[in-house]
């Protein structure tokens, strides 16, 4: 090459050398910079990702009581900065009902009240209030027959004037009754012109500023599979609707603004954020704020954007009691809740605060596949209670996700966070692969918390729901209560043995051919009851062998499939009921759910006489009662914040009213108190199951006893047991439907079951 | 350097050899920034790499070296004796080697002998290339329910077959599912080693040919003493894409069958695809040390015969 144009060439290049530096060098800083979304959070110690919630702004809750014992808050309405509810009172002397219209102010935080002047045998069916402050309610009146039978005779949707006197009517009756006759209840609003619109069915009716009717707007014409979600009226007084589409694999919602003149759904915005259960209110800004379980959020209908305002276990409220709520013209949010259960009602104001102006509490995170009531309010208890954490929760399954693969999705992230490091500190095990965890070492063992805790006693608790939490050795929860499975039978015809084999089931069934095993149980089912405790018979998980192709496995095929599967499985409403089929004798055994202490009264009466828990056959005949513990929290072993999570867990065990608790308590004491209240009281509930009724009595105390030899005898659940009969069910399905021989479906079953089996050995 | 006197004392160095010593310092200085700013250029995929292979297969390393991924306590080759003993992964070994030694073999020749044919000027020889090629374009999803088609219990080769009196076969559980997924895989990846031959054959100098031809060679004596010395390199890529395929051919497979397939093809890639799921990362790392320890080994071994019989041929 010629000497000068090198030089050229080397002049020319530093210009292009430049452009390249300058782009390398600007794609290292973008790759230094990936994944540092929560290095603050990471560098301020044990707090998890859900801090960055708490970075910014937090909304302090101020809770005010309502002094009126007569209020009805769970039927509350807003407007402007006032909160509208009813107050309901009886005279016993001169036998009337009075019913109050009450204006609760954030300003005075007392209520004024507008005596409703209501015809007589009249009912408020619903009611909303106007811009001018008018109640717009539908009166439903009625007549009470020689039976003390009532009977709605007329639906008139009433204005009531600012001192409460009625100011108009409509008649809605024919609106208001559903096809069955009977009537339903409307949900309304009003706008700024004082228009009407009354929501039944996802029909939005529409009345003039005089009540009279002025159309329809079917909300979800030519929209299958859609609904209207939830509606408010805005800030500019017109009333907006939220459009919810359930597509394949996902919800859309959009939002629109009704409009009136028209009489259809105007314009609209889409990507409106989730809001199964929330009103719509729309701020001064004109933004639209709505929640779900876990947070509140605004969404601006302009730019599509929706932001999370705060969340709820943040702010000390249980969403679950939030009954309405509204935004002031100062930025606070008033929310109304009642919580029944808590006996606790009132407003709460929401002050949005600098993070940093409150006091710091250290985070615990627990980890759920869905967000449950009695897990949220055991955390809003523990987050009001406890000065030192705070208690959020974090939700895997996607709400709106309604494809097959939701809870596969949900389960990968969860176990992402698991294996990365990040995994919750508190862990919900009621869908999780337990087993499969604790054999990775995931769960803090509790068994050195529960002997120093004081306030709970392993004494007290019961031996067989603690063995099914307890992992080689490992206690990885402490259940808060535990549920029963197990197949009952005639002690005359089953014996008084608590248990038995495979074959002697099946010995048993065919030495009565004219009576049904089961009632009206598909072939899944009964693979299920006959496989799924008893896996064991065919499976040696120490050695990693199985014998799927033994003569008792291809017998077990043999006798299930005359058995209809669940496509084919033909009921019929006129068929007598499974309880009424056992009485007269046409079913041997039934499947059991126990839950209380006197439901042996309940198969003896089934059964006519005594019965035996026979329970699913199991390979040494031993207990075939299984016992499904629930309200387990596992504590995370890599978690920074154990002392906190145990503190929540040893509150949760110990709350006062467990009314969400499935099942038995974990409790010897209270099983014991339970069974002495139970002898002291007589039965106030029924059962009912199609044609058969039973009247529950006082139960004996050798009932009571038998439930108890059965929570002694039960056995844990099987786990990890779904692949394997996913495996039996597919490959058998050929056999039953007669295309190949049970040999070769034993074959196949073998092959594939040793693979598993193999891999899985312990 | 100077050179040293009888005496041991470096001599005076003339400013000849002075300039040339500093000429030598520019030019290292030179050198060093061309070298510092290459660096720099390639340092975004040198990055890369590092972030997403070399990284990353440090930390299988790791995890095949600790009990499990949480607690992650040292076991030092506990998980590798555990996983030789596992009669999942040796049937799984057994299943894969089976196939691709049957399987690779076979699409090299296969491929190699429709290239030599395509390469004679025979009619509609462009379709025939077409043909073959365009398995490679159908999607995965597509060539499993073409699969379950032809293959199912009640697909239509069993069709067929009734029509000869011969009774239903399980294709894909029975001994025959091995038979079908090397079909599978020859019948996908016959069209891209066949194109890859027939570009390799067309690059063999004419010449060489042309005199082999008047030295009365046959074409038999001209393919194996002349042409496959020539393809050599292009054998030894093929061997390597082929093997490296016959492991993809687990996608398909996997959409076919699911988690657990019937035993005989049941693959090294099943295996660690359920110890994923299940979890189990310690056991999958070793299980992917191993495999890519005799992946290492096989290629070696072809790359070392390559050299051996291509070398005298290679420019």
């Amino acid at each position: 090459m010629i000497k000068g144009s090198k030089e050229k060439e080397r002049t020319a290049a530093p210009g292009g050398k430049l452009l390249f530096a300058a782009v390398t060098a600007a794609l290292g800083l973008c790759m230094a910079a990936c994944g540092r979304e929560n290095a603050s959070n990471s560098e301020s110690g044990p707090v998890s990702a859900e801090a960055e919630d708490r970075s910014g702004f937090v909304y302090v809750p101020e809770f005010i009581s309502v002094d009126d014992e007569d209020a009805s808050l769970y039927d509350v309405h807003m407007r402007g900065e006032d909160c509208y509810y009813m107050s309901r009172s009886y005279d016993e002397e001169t036998e009337t009902a009075s019913v109050s219209l009450c204006i609760w102010s954030p300003d005075s935080r007392s209520s004024q009240q507008v005596p409703l002047s209501l015809p007589e045998d009249t009912n408020l069916n619903s009611w909303t209030v106007g811009e001018d402050g008018c109640v717009y309610a539908v009166l439903e009146s009625f007549s009470v027959d020689e039976n003390d039978m009532y009977e709605t005779t007329g639906m008139e949707l009433t204005k009531f004037d600012a001192q409460g006197n009625p100011a108009g009517s409509q008649d809605v009756r024919e609106i208001l009754t559903g096809e069955d006759g009977w009537s339903v209840q409307a949900d309304m609003e009003t706008d700024a012109q004082g228009r009407v619109y009354m929501l039944v069915r996802d029909e939005i009716y529409l009345f003039d500023g005089d009540l009279s009717p002025a159309g329809t707007v079917d909300a979800v014409s030519g929209a299958p599979n859609s609904r209207l979600s939830c509606w408010g009226h805005g800030a500019d007084g017109r009333v907006y609707a939220v459009l919810e589409n359930y597509g394949e694999a996902k919800t859309e919602r959009i939002l629109y603004g009704i409009d009136f003149e028209s009489r259809q759904l105007g314009e609209s915005h889409e990507g409106f954020p989730g809001s199964y259960r929330s009103t719509l209110v729309q701020d001064s800004e004109g933004k639209f704020w709505v929640y779900d379980d876990i947070a509140m959020y605004r969404f601006d209908p302009d730019t599509g954007e929706k932001e999370k305002v705060f969340s709820w276990l943040d702010s000390n409220i249980n969403v679950d009691s939030v009954e309405n709520y509204s935004i002031l013209p100062d930025g606070r949010v008033m929310v109304v809740y009642a919580d029944w259960q808590a006996n606790d009602s009132g407003v709460a104001l929401l002050t949005r605060t600098d993070a940093s102006e409150i006091a710091q509490k250290q985070q615990i995170v627990i980890g759920t596949m869905s967000m449950s009531q009695e897990l949220q309010a055991a955390a809003v208890n523990f987050n009001k209670s406890d000065g030192d954490y705070q208690i959020t929760v974090r939700t895997y399954v996607d709400q709106d996700n309604w494809s097959g693969d939701a809870y596969e999705d949900a389960l990968a992230r969860f176990n992402n966070d698991i294996t990365s490091g990040n995994g919750p500190d508190i862990i919900d095990l009621s869908s999780v692969n337990v087993q499969q965890l604790a054999a990775k070492g995931v769960f803090e063992d509790l068994n050195p918390y529960l002997d120093q805790s004081s306030a709970l006693s392993r004494d007290d608790m019961v031996d067989s729901a603690m063995a099914a939490c307890t992992y080689d050795g490992v206690l990885a929860a402490v259940p808060d209560g535990f549920m029963l499975e197990t197949v009952m039978g005639s002690r005359e015809q089953v014996g008084d043995r608590m248990g038995w084999t495979l074959e002697e089931m099946i010995a048993f069934a065919e030495a009565h051919p004219d009576q049904e095993l089961f009632c009206d149980m598909p072939r899944e089912i009964m693979t299920e009851c006959l496989l799924e405790y008893n896996m064991d018979s065919f499976v040696d998980w120490s050695e990693g062998t199985c014998n799927f192709d033994s003569p008792e496995f291809k017998s077990l095929l043999e006798f299930v499939a005359p058995y209809p599967d669940m496509d084919h499985a033909e009921w019929s409403d006129d068929d007598a009921s499974p309880p009424i089929r056992i009485q007269k004798g046409e079913v041997l055994l039934v499947r059991a759910d126990i839950s209380e202490l006197n439901e042996m009264q309940l198969y003896r009466a089934m059964f006519g006489g005594d019965v035996t828990a026979i329970g699913f056959p199991n390979s040494n005949g031993s207990s075939g009662c299984v016992l499904r513990a629930s309200g387990c929290y596992a504590i995370n072993a890599a978690s920074q914040v154990k002392d906190g999570a145990w503190k929540f867990i040893e509150q949760y065990l110990t709350r006062e009213d467990p009314w969400m608790r499935m099942g038995f308590p974990n409790s010897r004491s209270r099983l014991d108190e339970t069974a002495r209240e139970m002898l002291q009281s007589e039965g106030n509930s029924s059962f009912g199951w199609g044609d058969f009724e039973y009247q529950y009595r006082t139960p004996t105390q050798e009932e009571i006893d038998g439930i108890m030899e059965l929570i002694d005898a039960a056995v844990p659940a099987a786990d990890n047991n779904d692949q394997l009969m996913d495996i039996i069910n597919e490959e058998a399905a050929p056999f039953f439907q007669g295309q190949k021989s049970v040999d070769e479906v034993a074959r196949i079953i073998q092959s594939r079951m040793e693979i598993y089996v193999s891999e899985n050995s312990r | 350097m100077g050179r040293k006197s009888s005496k041991g004392q470096p001599e005076e160095q003339s400013p000849i050899r002075k300039k040339n010593r500093v000429r030598h310092t520019k030019m290292s200085r030179g050198t060093r920034k061309r070298r510092l700013s290459s660096g720099v250029f390639i340092s975004p995929s040198l990055i890369g790499v590092l972030v997403f292979f070399i990284l990353p297969f440090f930390v299988v390393v790791f995890y095949s070296l600790v009990d499990n991924p949480i607690s992650a306590n040292f076991v030092f080759l506990d998980n590798f004796r555990s996983i030789v003993h596992n009669n999942a992964f040796q049937k799984a070994v057994r299943n894969t080697l089976t196939f691709s030694a049957v399987s690779v073999p076979l699409a090299v020749v296969l491929s190699l002998l429709l290239a030599v044919v395509l390469e004679a000027k025979l009619p509609f020889r462009s379709q025939f290339r077409t043909f073959f090629l365009s398995p490679m374009m159908v999607p995965v999803a597509s060539i499993v329910l073409i699969w379950q088609v032809l293959f199912h219990y009640n697909g239509a080769v069993n069709d067929f077959l009734a029509l000869f009196g011969i009774g239903k076969i399980d294709w894909m559980k029975s001994e025959y599912a091995q038979v079908v997924v090397v079909i599978l895989f020859l019948w996908k990846n016959l069209g891209y080693n066949m194109i890859l031959f027939m570009a390799a054959l067309a690059s063999i100098p004419r010449d060489i040919l042309e005199v082999a031809r008047l030295e009365s060679a046959t074409p038999l004596q001209t393919f194996f003493y002349i042409k496959i010395r020539y393809l050599s390199s292009s054998l030894l890529f093929v061997t390597i894409m082929s093997l490296i395929n016959s492991f993809k051919v687990f996608r398909e497979v996997y959409l076919l069958t699911g988690d657990y397939p019937y035993d005989t093809i049941y693959m090294l890639q099943h295996f660690m695809n359920n110890k994923f799921k299940s979890l189990d990362y310690q056991m999958l790392s070793a299980a992917a040390i191993l495999m890519s320890l005799v992946m290492i080994l096989i290629i070696g071994v072809l790359f070392i015969a390559e050299n051996r019989f291509g070398k005298d041929v290679e420019g």
